[in-house]
């Protein structure tokens, strides 16, 4: 249900106008035992949202029911709570915000200043993270494979993202446009690690999920953007099947046509040009690609934006010389563009 | 009763799969088993029932179950985002014995 037609016109111009945080936060308050918010309709948030330009984090203890958001335990602004995954997933969520605003002059998820609603302790022992088109969720895991979701920035950066090309361009998450879809996902959870960490592309780990590893996968981490098909090998997960060459592309119909294996090769590309001329850099050109693409976009396609958007930006002066150069020869080294 | 149960998607790569006939399960296990699924009235689950089942939702684990008892037989197919809330404790135990029987292998 949207929450359209809940509140009149003229109160929320006025709220729009007024644009005070506590007549939002009140207003939301106030609707959220309702049915939750779809991002495909208009609402009464956006509409304020689109005046106060300031996402707002909502954190929600899911109570390890199956369910979201079960109880509100923390909104924007609240001092800390007793529960370590609430004020980590808080402070990720706000980090990575802040990434989008300050490096890529990104307004949240829709650019519009949507609020950002994580749910944490979701299920029993959920050894998983998602994005469901308006929130994100993540799991407590066993704390013996796999500990909470939230403890990583670079899985709350990537579930983030994935509403960030919702809003963008839409890959369709199946096959080549999924592969994109998780390889974009990736790409800036990677780069936001990085410059929380403080840390280059060369002294970086490249690893995706390592800090998730519970005691017993200690050590392995779920991908690795710079060795592909390396971050694991044990009996309970099996081999890390990500291809780093189109000429091992996975062709099976399992994870939605491989979007969790085919991004590997997509992955390899960009680690290459971060090494060639940054990260941030790099992750620039690629955020401005996601915003040319298409939601049916192959790999080929995606090459293609890439490279235009390094040249655009070598034009802007934004991104050094020589990087569409540097783009088009990492792609090369993976096997892209196929003929 | 035969239960064939499949995980797959999903954030981090477990793919997860367990199939049993109950006749041949302990007797704790076959009972647990039984209780819940009696319990989350999965026999009357239609799959029609499950909204937006065609769509993908990035990194939501997708769900396949199968349970035949006496010549009747359910499929369903579903996914984190559509999954009814009544077969929750049922996806744990799965997720319980499919974990307990690939560490023994
Ligand atoms: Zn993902």
């Amino acid at each position: 249900m949207s929450r359209c037609g809940f509140i009149p016109p003229f109160v929320l111009e006025n709220l729009a106008k007024a644009n005070v945080e506590e007549a939002r936060i009140s207003a939301w308050d106030s609707n959220q035992t309702t049915a939750k918010r779809s991002a495909r309709e208009i609402n009464v948030y956006s509409l304020v949202q689109a005046a106060a330009k300031n996402p707002l984090r909502y954190v929600y203890d899911c109570q390890n029911k199956g369910q979201q958001r079960v109880k509100l335990v923390r909104k924007e602004g609240d001092p800390a709570t007793g529960d370590q995954d609430v004020n980590l997933v808080y402070d990720f969520a706000g980090v990575t915000r802040d990434f989008y605003k300050n490096t890529l002059k990104r307004n949240s998820i829709d650019d519009n200043g949507l609020d950002l609603i994580l749910n944490v302790h979701y299920g029993v022992k959920y050894m998983n993270a998602y994005w469901d088109g308006d929130e994100m969720t993540f799991g407590d895991g066993d704390g013996k494979i796999f500990t909470a979701f939230d403890k990583s920035l670079d899985v709350v950066a990537h579930e983030l993202t994935h509403g960030v090309t919702q809003y963008t361009a839409n890959l369709v998450y199946k096959g080549q446009s999924g592969a994109l879809n998780e390889h974009f996902s990736d790409v800036i959870g990677s780069a936001i690690q990085q410059y929380y960490d403080k840390v280059t592309a060369e002294k970086a780990d490249w690893l995706i999920g390592n800090e998730i590893m519970g005691p017993t996968l200690y050590g392995e981490a779920l991908r690795s953007m710079k060795a592909p098909g390396t971050a694991y090998d044990n009996d309970l997960l099996g081999k890390d099947p990500q291809p780093d060459h189109m000429k091992d592309y996975y062709n099976g119909s399992s994870d939605n046509y491989g979007v969790h294996i085919n991004s590997g090769i997509p992955n390899k590309a960009f680690y290459l040009v971060s090494m060639d001329i940054g990260t941030d850099k790099a992750a620039l050109i690629w955020y401005e690609a996601l915003k040319k693409l298409i939601p049916t976009a192959d790999f080929n396609f995606a090459v293609k934006k890439i490279a235009d958007s390094a040249r655009d930006l070598t034009n802007k002066k934004q991104v050094p010389q020589g990087s569409t150069q540097s783009v088009r020869a990492a792609f090369k080294e993976v096997g892209l563009p196929t003929k | 009763m035969r239960i064939d149960f499949e995980r797959e998607g999903g954030y981090a790569p477990l793919q997860l799969e367990y199939h049993a006939d109950t006749d041949v399960l302990p007797v704790e296990t076959r009972d647990k088993l039984l209780d819940l699924v009696k319990r989350s009235k999965v026999m009357e689950i239609q799959q029609s029932d499950l909204e937006r089942s065609s769509q993908s939702f990035p990194d939501a684990f997708t769900y396949k179950l199968s349970i035949t008892e006496g010549g009747k037989s359910k499929s369903l197919s579903f996914n984190d985002i559509t999954v009814p809330a009544s077969l929750h404790p049922l996806l744990e135990l799965f997720q319980e014995l499919a974990l307990e029987q690939r560490l023994k292998k």
